[in-house]
């Protein structure tokens, strides 16, 4: 670790180790539950809160250690740029936990269920019935915009149009490599995840189920999203920082500052779109319509009347 | 779309999985080519033994309800009825299109059988 990493270490510990006790009372993790209903516009029964307030706090344990281990990691092993450190210790921690959230939804599948009655769906809904198309397609928008940067940047400079050297060669090879490999990476954790049971008594506890399997999938979605955002931006500092002189006299420099500041626009774009499209709902819209279109009749019904009620 | 067992129940479980995909097959609720969980998912899910949702599947495709196309899965059969009424649905949605362009019955019909024979 760098020296300068220690400001960076001392800020991601205490947000971290902040975010996993953030949910250690138990009045903490009934707020969280009823947030997360009113997030997700689901039916919260009283019988449920805890239920669901432990399961979240459970996330955000496994998940914040996981994070912050990796986070961790992350800065006492890299050296170089502080702002690239800073850059792959946020996107570690984000992987770390996604693969917490993903280890504890694995863990969740397992737990036992009260003998009685038990309810399924006949149906096989797909990452597509939990992931909103938005976050799935930006992910490749994202990786194809990272490749296309890398590439003609490469381009430019070999035939002369810019004055790039010495090309960051590790930094083009991960904008190009990296984002393909985490949606694929993804994509495939989450068939795994998809294929584990989801065993409910009740219609509510199946969507309160669907919610938080559509949380933890949405979680692991956001890794290839920030590594697909993150791996132009570091590509472009990283051949920014070490050009010399300034715009317009070194048309490099204006280049790169031009392409890093319409990507982050753009990155700003993407989010306040995302946030607008309420992409926490979309688990609701695929896999109970008629749940979301009358909200009155939100899928809080007993398990005797459930065959064939909804869905 | 949802499948219930009950193991209180008097009726064995692979006949509740069976009669219950049935119905929601002859209600329209399963689409025709729909595909069905897999059995282990299902029995799974429903803490039921492989075999017993095995049992209903089988059942199922014995019936004609139910066509299994080896590693892919269970799907939904299509029946003479599904055909016939997805054929009136699509014979009603280009009725619909010729006479919102203004297209004569006997032209629209030559385009039909052009469209058909080519």
């Amino acid at each position: 670790m760098t020296p300068a990493a220690a400001p960076l270490l001392a800020v991601l510990v205490v947000l971290g180790l902040g975010n996993i006790l953030r949910l250690a009372p138990r009045r903490r993790q009934v707020a969280a539950a009823h947030d997360f209903a009113r997030k997700v516009d689901l039916d919260l029964p009283p019988a449920m809160v805890d239920t669901v307030g432990r399961r979240l706090a459970l996330r955000e344990y496994i998940g914040g250690a996981t994070g912050l281990l990796a986070g961790v990691v992350a800065i006492l092993l890299l050296r170089g740029d502080e702002f690239a450190i800073w850059l792959v210790a946020v996107l570690t921690y984000f992987l770390g936990h996604a693969v917490g959230h993903g280890i504890v939804a694995w863990y969740e599948a397992t737990r036992p269920v009260p003998p009685g009655a038990r309810l399924a769906r006949a149906t096989t809904p797909t990452h597509a019935d939990y992931v909103a198309g938005h976050e799935r397609v930006g992910a490749w928008v994202l990786a194809a915009v990272s490749a296309l940067i890398a590439v003609g940047l490469v381009a430019a400079d070999r035939t002369g149009v810019l004055e790039l050297r010495p090309l960051p060669w590790a930094l083009v090879v991960m904008a190009v490599v990296v984002p393909p490999l985490a949606i694929a990476a993804d994509e495939l954790a989450a068939a795994r995840l998809l294929r584990r049971r989801q065993a409910a008594a009740t219609l509510v506890e199946l969507a309160w189920d669907d919610a938080m399997r559509a949380r933890t999938l949405r979680d692991m979605a956001t890794v290839p999203l920030v590594a697909s955002a993150y791996a132009p931006l570091l590509l472009l500092t990283g051949i920014a920082n070490q050009l010399e002189g300034g715009w317009p006299a070194n048309a490099a420099i204006g280049v790169a500052n031009g392409l890093l500041l319409l990507l982050l626009v753009g990155l700003l774009g993407m989010a306040v779109l995302s946030a607008a499209l309420r992409p926490q709902r979309h688990f609701r819209r695929r896999l109970w319509p008629q749940a979301e279109a009358h909200p009155t009749s939100a899928p809080a019904v007993a398990t005797h009347d459930a065959a064939g009620s909804v869905g | 779309m949802i499948v219930v067992v009950d193991p209180a129940s008097h009726v064995p479980p692979f006949e509740q999985v069976r009669a219950q995909i049935e119905a929601l097959i002859s209600a329209g609720t399963l689409p025709p080519g729909n595909r069905l969980p897999t059995v282990r998912r299902l029995a799974d899910d429903l803490g039921l033994a492989v075999n017993t949702v095995a049992r209903a599947y089988r059942e199922l495709e014995q019936a004609g309800i139910v066509v299994t196309r080896g590693r892919h899965g269970s799907f939904v059969a299509v029946r003479g009825a599904d055909r016939d009424r997805e054929t009136s649905q699509a014979a009603q949605q280009f009725a619909r299109r010729i006479r919102e362009l203004g297209v004569g019955a006997d032209q629209a019909l030559d385009a039909v059988r052009a469209a058909l024979s080519g």
